[in-house]
This record gives structure tokens, sequence and C-alpha cells, in this order.
């Protein structure tokens, strides 16, 4: 009930603010940066975001800001942590010069080390296991990292443009996404391209394996062209999709048939993967909702997006 | 309201935060960043694109702010901000560095997004004053300064001289000076400067006199407001007219204006003066001039068979059927108006009923729209499909707006509604609704648009279907439109007589859309009666008629004139041996002569100036092809009859030159053909002499133009 009165603060707090800024055109009222990413620590009890201002870590459900930190310059765009849960990885950089991974111990932020070889901004990044890292660049590279050596494994060439998200399958090799429109399968090893997919009509925004999913892998794209498409990556088929109102820019899996999105009119919706609809619409924050995710176990979600906004939702 | 001087920055009231519509935007279009060639292309630039000259701001807040996670801003480090980096080239840039990184364009940039880069639009604009709009310069040294006023909803008004692009349509005739902004021409003549600020591209028309000494304008006559208006532009450029022309040569100019057709040869040196009015309203009321007048519209609506089984299919009965219809409606004196009216609301079985092949003509909806908007508002929509029209007010709901009434038809033998139609819209991926151009948006429940769209394109308010239609009209007597080319009505592409195309559209629409009236007021008007010839002073002169423009004769003109000429008839397709070109009724009859001459093809527009017999292919036809090697000589001809019946050859040259040139040779010419054909040669080498002779008369420029 504590979780649910500080939501609703939270809620009242957020409309005042709109309100003051709706009411304040015309008038100067300070601008948030964006919140390009956010992530729960491996616990559930933490929320970390990332934008122009750094790292900041919330207190979950409270969402009380417990910690800032600065990390790297320019843009951060997005957040991961390993599968064991003792790093997290930042990704950014300085728009069109250069893009880096930063690495942190986790739960003390002690900065570790910087990936660098980037000529533009990391946008995406995966876990492959504990010590190998793929960064997705929008200077058309994926770059697959070893932590204890701080090489690049493999570089993967072959987006026309910018790779905007990336995962990694459990089977090893890595999925990538672009504005290319196009949906890519590498093997990890040789570093070649197994498979192709153009099924999207606009830039891809976000990728995202089921974890869920216990027969062929599964994995979610979501683009500009509004769509959802489900792919069978490992034998390059596309299962199939779902249109949306608005576009959707971020996308994680609730269960094996059900997936959240957050969408440019702010609004959060739940797909069902099985029957290929949108069965509800939340509406979550003002304006972009960039980045979406969903708590390790309580059946809540966290939304965040334009003017430093972040929501808490429960589903 | 006192406003800044000239070429300073615009000033808000007090501190006003940055307006990202009416500030920032515009200063993207002055500085080149949403232009075609740069980011407003329709595919951007370095995967960043901005609408075309700032047409739709709200995506191009989303692309600079909100795009990429929104890193093209930087809240926290304005200065860092890739929005930026890129114009002042700290970071590597395509397009160079488009601003100084202390400059006032960086500044205001910075400031925005110090600001909180947000979108603000602190009052709409309503309209862009620029002064001077006209300018008459006393010579080419004479500079002056531009000045720009916008005027907004809320009752302000600022200097945006600065803010605005200005964008010489010839610059190599015009100096446009930075600070001050000044204009200044280069050489004498009518320039045109365009102005755009925000979504507004206002012309400016700078003229500079010629310098040499004039005739004497006043004396010359006047028949009607015409010639006021041709005049009054004269008088501004400083332009000599040429002489008026005389009664031979009047007849031959009107007759092939009016009917296509040669008029037979009059001795008029032996006539009193021509009553010009009574032959011009011969002219009109005769069966020539409904057969020629419907050619050009069966031209200008695309009139042919066409189409197989994958495309949509026009029969040759619905073909002949439509140009039957039009024939019908010049026949009867039915107004344009509702000749218009009856072609958009068209419904039915093309084979029996003629308008309904207007649907027929094009493949699909879109294409219907950028058609439609040709024929009959003079006006090329199609760059409203992708993106607002970048060089006039039509926007891209204009364009789908009027698709979405299109696209309620099927496209087959038969043309009837379509519930089910639609036209997307492909900024919305949605279903477009219906719109008439530049108006409202239809009632949802709407079934058939086209009523309302006939009834706002027949208003006698609408500001473009009058026009369209007299400026075509203009162009066929004056071989120039008032608006050129004449299907490309827009804001900046002015008319080069603004006054005189309106006063031709108000008396057009004051005498019941009646395109006889109109023809008759142009062809009575002093200024069609000028000698194609220039004078000192004039030669240069190709649009403000100081002289008369040498027009090509049309294709099917000019092959019925050479068979008329040579009397030898041709032979159409199918069609009944003898059977004129200009009486043609389906464009897709086959004729290799008429394909070599250039005929209108009729798959797209036609209305660019052919050039005469300009292409080699065509000037090889006329040298070595059948359309006149064949003929010259053949037994059945005119100069075979000519030399059989014992005629002697200056005889049968005289002959020619009546029937060619509506005239007889002077005394230059019949000393040269002496020369030429001399009658004491064998008769196998005078033939040939005359056969030569007759190849070049109806090759001459003089014979295949009328001028």
């Amino acid at each position: 009930m504590n979780n649910q009165i500080q939501c609703r603060l939270v809620q009242y707090a957020f409309c005042i603010f709109m309100l003051l800024w709706l009411s304040g055109v015309g008038t100067l009222v300070a601008q948030e940066p964006p919140i390009t990413d956010l992530v729960f620590s491996p616990d559930g009890k933490s929320l970390i975001s990332c934008s122009q201002r750094g790292i900041r870590i919330y207190s979950w459900p409270h969402l009380k800001l417990q910690k800032e930190k600065i990390a790297l310059t320019g843009n951060l765009h997005c957040l991961a942590f390993s599968p064991d849960g003792t790093l997290l990885a930042v990704g950014g950089g300085n728009p069109s010069d250069d893009g880096s991974v930063a690495i942190y111990k986790w739960p003390s932020c002690e900065s570790q080390f910087s990936l660098s070889s980037n000529d533009d901004s990391v946008v995406s990044l995966g876990w492959r296991n504990k010590t190998q890292l793929v960064a997705a660049s929008l200077d058309r590279s994926l770059i697959l990292w070893d932590l204890k050596t701080q090489n690049a494994v493999q570089t993967f060439l072959g987006h026309s443009r910018g790779v905007t998200a990336a995962c990694v399958l459990k089977s090893g090799e890595i999925v990538s996404a672009g504005h290319d429109h196009s949906v890519r399968v590498w093997d990890t090893e040789s570093g070649e391209l197994i498979r192709n997919m153009n099924q999207h009509s606009k830039p891809i925004h976000a990728i995202s394996a089921c974890p869920y999913s216990t027969g062929r892998p599964l994995v979610a794209t979501a683009a500009a062209d509004r769509s959802i498409r489900f792919w069978q990556p490992t034998i390059g088929r596309m299962m199939r999709y779902v249109r949306l109102e608005s576009e959707p820019l971020d996308i994680a899996w609730i269960d094996k048939s059900k997936m959240v999105a957050s969408c440019t009119d702010g609004q959060v919706r739940v797909v069902d993967f099985e029957n290929v609809l949108v069965s509800r619409k939340i509406p979550a924050i003002q304006a972009w909702a960039y980045a979406i995710s969903v708590h390790p176990s309580d059946g809540s979600i966290a939304v965040a997006g334009s003017n430093g906004q972040i929501q808490r939702i429960e589903l | 309201m006192d406003t800044p001087p000239t070429g300073t920055p615009s000033k808000t009231s007090g501190d006003e935060p940055i307006d990202f519509k009416n500030d920032l935007i515009p200063m993207f279009t002055k500085l080149g960043c949403n232009a075609g060639k740069c980011h407003g292309s329709a595919i951007g630039r370095g995967g960043f694109k901005l609408s075309l000259y700032g047409g739709t701001p709200e995506a191009d807040y989303d692309e600079i702010v909100r795009k990429l996670g929104g890193r093209r801003v930087n809240l926290v480090d304005p200065a860092s901000s890739l929005v930026f980096l890129k114009p002042a080239e700290i970071v590597e840039h395509g397009g160079g560095a488009v601003i100084v990184d202390d400059d006032l364009n960086a500044q205001t940039l910075t400031k925005w997004i110090a600001q909180g880069a947000r979108y603000i639009e602190n009052r709409q604009l309503i309209r862009v004053d620029v002064t001077p709009n006209r300018y008459i310069a006393s010579g080419i040294a004479d500079e002056t300064p531009l000045k720009v006023i916008a005027h907004y909803d809320d009752g302000v008004s600022r200097d945006v001289t600065y803010l605005t692009k200005f964008v010489a349509e010839d610059p190599s005739a015009v100096q446009l000076g930075s600070n001050p902004i000044t204009a200044q021409g280069m050489r004498a003549g009518r320039h045109i400067i365009i102005a755009r600020y925000s979504t507004e591209v206002i012309p400016i028309e700078l003229i500079v006199p010629h310098l040499k000494p004039v005739r004497q304008l006043v004396s010359e006559p006047r028949h009607n407001f015409i010639d006021e208006e041709v005049f009054a532009s004269l008088s501004d450029l400083r332009l000599p007219v040429s002489p008026n022309i005389p009664d031979h040569d009047f007849m031959r100019r009107v007759a092939l204006d009016l009917t296509g057709r040669m008029p037979a040869y009059q001795r008029v040196e032996d006539e009193p003066p021509m009553d010009r009015e009574a032959v011009i309203d011969g002219l009109l009321a005769s069966e020539e001039f409904i057969e020629f007048y419907t050619l050009k519209f069966a031209e200008l609506l695309r009139v042919q068979s066409k189409g197989d089984k994958n495309t949509v299919t026009t029969t040759p009965q619905a073909a002949r059927g439509f140009h039957n219809w039009l024939a019908e409606q010049l026949r009867n004196g039915v107004g344009y108006d509702q000749i218009a009216r009856e072609i958009i609301t068209a419904t039915g079985d093309t084979t029996h009923y003629g308008p309904a092949t207007f649907y027929t003509a094009v493949e699909d909806a879109r294409l219907q729209t950028e058609f439609a908007t040709e024929v009959f508002l003079g006006s090329r929509m199609k760059c409203a499909n992708c993106h607002n029209h970048p060089l006039d007010h039509w926007t891209q709901d204009d364009f789908h707006g009027l698709t979405a009434i299109f696209a309620k038809l099927t496209r087959s033998k038969v043309i009837r509604l379509n519930p089910v139609g639609k036209n997307i819209h492909p900024a919305t991926g949605k279903a477009a609704l219906m719109k008439i151009p530049g108006g409202d948006f239809l009632p949802i429940e709407t079934k058939d648009g086209r009523g309302a769209l006939a009834e706002w394109l027949t208003d006698r308010k609408n500001p473009y279907f009058a026009k369209a239609i007299v400026n075509r009209l203009w162009k066929s007597l004056m071989g120039r439109g008032l608006v050129e080319p004449v299907d490309d009505f827009r804001a900046t592409n002015p008319a080069t007589h603004p006054a005189l195309l309106d006063r031709l559209a108000d008396d057009f629409v004051q005498h019941g859309y009646d395109m006889r009236h109109t023809l008759k007021v142009i062809a009575m008007s002093s200024s069609y009666g000028r000698s194609s010839l220039p004078v000192d002073g004039n030669e240069s002169d190709n649009r403000f008629y100081s002289h008369m423009v040498q027009k090509p004769l049309s294709p099917e003109v000019l092959a019925d004139a050479i068979s008329d000429v040579l009397g030898v008839a041709s032979r159409y397709g199918d069609e009944a041996f003898g059977t004129r070109a200009v009486s043609l009724r389906d464009g897709a009859i086959q004729s290799e002569s008429l394909d070599v001459l250039g005929r209108c093809d009729r798959t797209k527009s036609c209305e660019g100036t052919p050039s005469p017999i300009g292409p080699l292919a065509q000037k090889l036809h006329l040298l070595n092809g059948n359309l006149l090697n064949a003929r010259i000589g053949a037994p059945s001809g005119r100069l075979e009859r000519l030399i059989q019946s014992k005629n002697p050859p200056l005889t049968i040259v005289r002959v020619f030159y009546e029937y060619a040139l509506n005239r007889p040779p002077n005394e230059n010419e019949v000393a040269a053909l002496k020369r030429w054909i001399d009658p004491d040669k064998p008769a196998d080498q005078q033939r040939d002499a005359l056969e030569d002779f007759v190849w070049s008369i109806v090759t001459c420029n003089e014979f295949i133009t009328n001028h």
C-alpha cells in the first residue's frame, strides 16, 4: 500500500510539474535532458537511468534519487548489467566523434575502465557472457569486447547505416538492427553475417530477445514504421508483426507471450505476441518514452523519456 | 510600429524565448540547411532529415530534439550540441561551415538550446510584406534596399529581413547585397527575386529599363484593356514597339491561330482595308475553329486510346466519344465552367459518355490529382505528394485530400463510385480525408467529393481556374503565356503582366466563361497585330510583346499545311484518305510523320513550347523523309499539275508563294529565283529546280512558323 501511495505522489508531482511546464510557455522553465535508457539492478531494489546528465540511481519502488554519477562525456544511450550482476556497462559518446563503453562495479559504482574504439556513439549493449560484451554504434559497426583483455575480439561490419540495437542469443549469435531497416544475425566466432532480414520499412529503434522462449530463439524488434516484428533469427523467419498507433521506441518482454512497448506518444502498449494485438494502452509520460524496463520480480515496469520523466507503472 | 533597420536581426519583445517556428526554422532556411540539396532532400542527408524549407516544423522539431535519443541537442552543455557543432564545422560537416561559432545564428541556436530546446511558437504568422515588391530602377547602378515585415496574429509586426532568404531567379542578372540587404539589376529587363520567410514565398519584381531612346508609345493605338496593360509594361521598360502588320499578314496569322489553316490568298492591294473584327468573328464561327480547338483541348485532356490488360484502358470508342463531346461543347458555345463541371463529376460508361474518359487518362488517383490540377488550376501540385510544396502554398494535405476524392472512383471502362477507395497519406500512414485544395476538409460521410470540388473549382472567386484557361488562350494567340509554363502557376512564378491576367480572367468570367469572347478580345488588340520583326531596341524582348513572338506551327497544323501546299493528302492510320491531321479524334492513331514532327503523345503534359523543327530527327525527316520527298513530285500533286498545264516556272513559283506564304514573291526573291530556275534549261533540270524550290518553301522559317 505504501508503494502505491508513493507511486500516486510521484504521479501527482508529475502532473503539477506538467501543469507548470505547460503554463510556463512564454516563460523560461528548465528542461531536463531525456532519459535514454533504464535498467533494474539484479536485486530489483534500484533503477538506474542514463541521460546527458550521467547515471542516476533511484530506489525502487520509491523512485528516490540515491546516487548521481557523471559517466563518460557527451550523451549516454544504454545500460546493461553483466549476467552475474557484478558489472554495469554504460554506452554513449560524443555524436559524430567518438563512442565508448564504461564499465562499473556494481553496487559500488566504482569505475573500472572504458572501451573506446568507435567513431560515433554507442547506443546499444548486450552481454554475451560475463566477460564479453557487444556494443552497437551509430558508426555502423558492432564490436565484441573482451573485458579481460579490454580488446575488441570481433568487429561486425555490414550495416549500411548506424546500428541502433543489438542482443545476444542464448546460442551465442549476435542479432543487430539499425537505421538501414535490416535485422542481421552474426556468427560471433567468424564475424560473418549469417542472415539479413529486411521486412521493416523504416529505421529500427530497439531489439529484445525473449528470455522465456524454450524452443528456437525468439527476438522482437520495434521500428519507426510503427511495427513490432517477431523473428526466429536463427532460421531467418519473421513470424508475425503488430502495427501500433504510435512509434515504439523501446520494448521489453513481460512473459513468453506478452511484451511492453514505450512509444512516442508517451504511452505504454502491452502487446500480445500470441494473438498479435495490443491488449492494453497505458498513459505513462508526456512526449517521447524512450526507455522501458520490466522489474525482475514485482510485476511492475519503469518508463522514462523526454524532460527526464520517469514513471512507475503497475501492470 | 517601429522596426529595426533593414538587415539587422529581428527583435522580439523583452526576453521572449526563442521561437522555434518563427525564428529558428527561418534561420535554417536562410542558411540553406533545409534546402533540397541538403537536409531538406527527400531522404535527408547524413541521416538528418528536415522538411523542405521548414514546411513541417513539428517534424523538424522531432528530428532535431527528439530523435536518436535527443543526441542532437545537449541540454547540459548547449555548445556541445551536434546541431551546433555540425554547421559550425567543429565536427566534420558535408555542407562546410555555415555559421561562425559566435555569430548571431550561432548565438540564437545555442541560446535556444540553453532555454530548453523547446517547441515554442509565440505567435502565428499571418502575412509577410516585402518592400519594395516591385521596383523600377533608374538604371543599372540603382541599388535598392529590401525589407521584409512579418505580421502575426497577436498584432505584432517585426522586421524579419535578416531571417529572409533572397534568391534571384537569374543570379547573373541581379546582384544581392548582404549588409544591408539590397538588390541591384545587372542588365536591362524584368528580373524576379524570391523572398522566402517561414512558409511564405514572395516574388519581388525588379525592372531595369533600357537606356536607348524609345519611340513615343502614347501615339500607339489602344484597342482594348490588353493594350493599356501591355503598353504600361513596355513604357516601364522603355521598350519600343514594332509596327502593326498589314492585312494579308494579319489574315494568315489569325487564320492559323484560330483555325489551324492557311487562308486562301487574296490580292489585298486591290481591296479596301480589311474589317478585322468581321474576319475574327467569321473564323470563330467556323467549323474549322471547332475542329482546331477541339484538338487543343483533346491534347490538354490527353484524349487517346490506350491500355492493355495491366493498365487502365481507354478504348478507341471512348477516345473518339470524348473528342466528339468536346467538339459538341465548342460548337454549342458551352461555357468553360460548365465543361469543367461535367468532366470533373463524370460517371458512367466511357464508351457512351465522353467526359468519363477523363478518369481513364492516368493510372491512379495520385496521378489524377496531378493531371486535374495541371489542367484546371494550371498548377503543378505533384511536389506536395511528398512534402508541402516548396515554391507555393499547396500542402501535403491538399494533395492527398484531393487524391482522396479521386480515390473514390473505379478506373475502368465504366467510371463508378468506389465506397472503399482510399488514399493513404504518407505522413500519417492513414487514409487521407477528402479536402478541397487550400480549403476545408469535406465531411467524413461524404461519398463523392467531386461535386464540392467542381463547385469550388468553378466558383467565380476561384483564383486559379479562370486565369489558367485565359492564360492558355493567350498563349495560343500570343505565343507565350503571361505565366509560363502555362501549367506552372505558383507564387514564385509570377505573371509577366499580373494586372492584365487579372483583367482577362475577370472579363472571361463576366462573359460567361466564353472562350470565343476571350480569343476575340485578344485578337482585336493592337498588341496581337504587331509585327514579329524586331526594331532597334526590342530585339532581345521575348515576353513583353513589343513584337510578336514567332510561333512554330503545331505538328498537325504543319502536316496539314504541307498537304495543302503540295496538293497531296496524307493518310493517318485507318482514317479515310484526306482526313486532316487536326481532325483526328484519337491521339493514338498511327502516323510516323506526326510523330517525327513532334506531336503530343498525350501520356503527359505537352505544354512546353516546341522548337520549330528543332530535333535532328525532324530535320532529317524533312530533308530525306517521305513527308516531303515522296510528295513534292507526286503525279497528282500541285507541282506536277502546274507543270503539265504548261505554266511558266515563275507562275508556278508565284502559286506556291501564295499557297504557302500567303503573299507573292518580292522583287529580290523573283530575281534570285529567275537565276535558279533558268527557263532555257532542259525540262528535267527545270523540274529538279522547281522541286528544290518547293522543298525550300515548305521548310523555310516563314512557312513553318506563324509570325
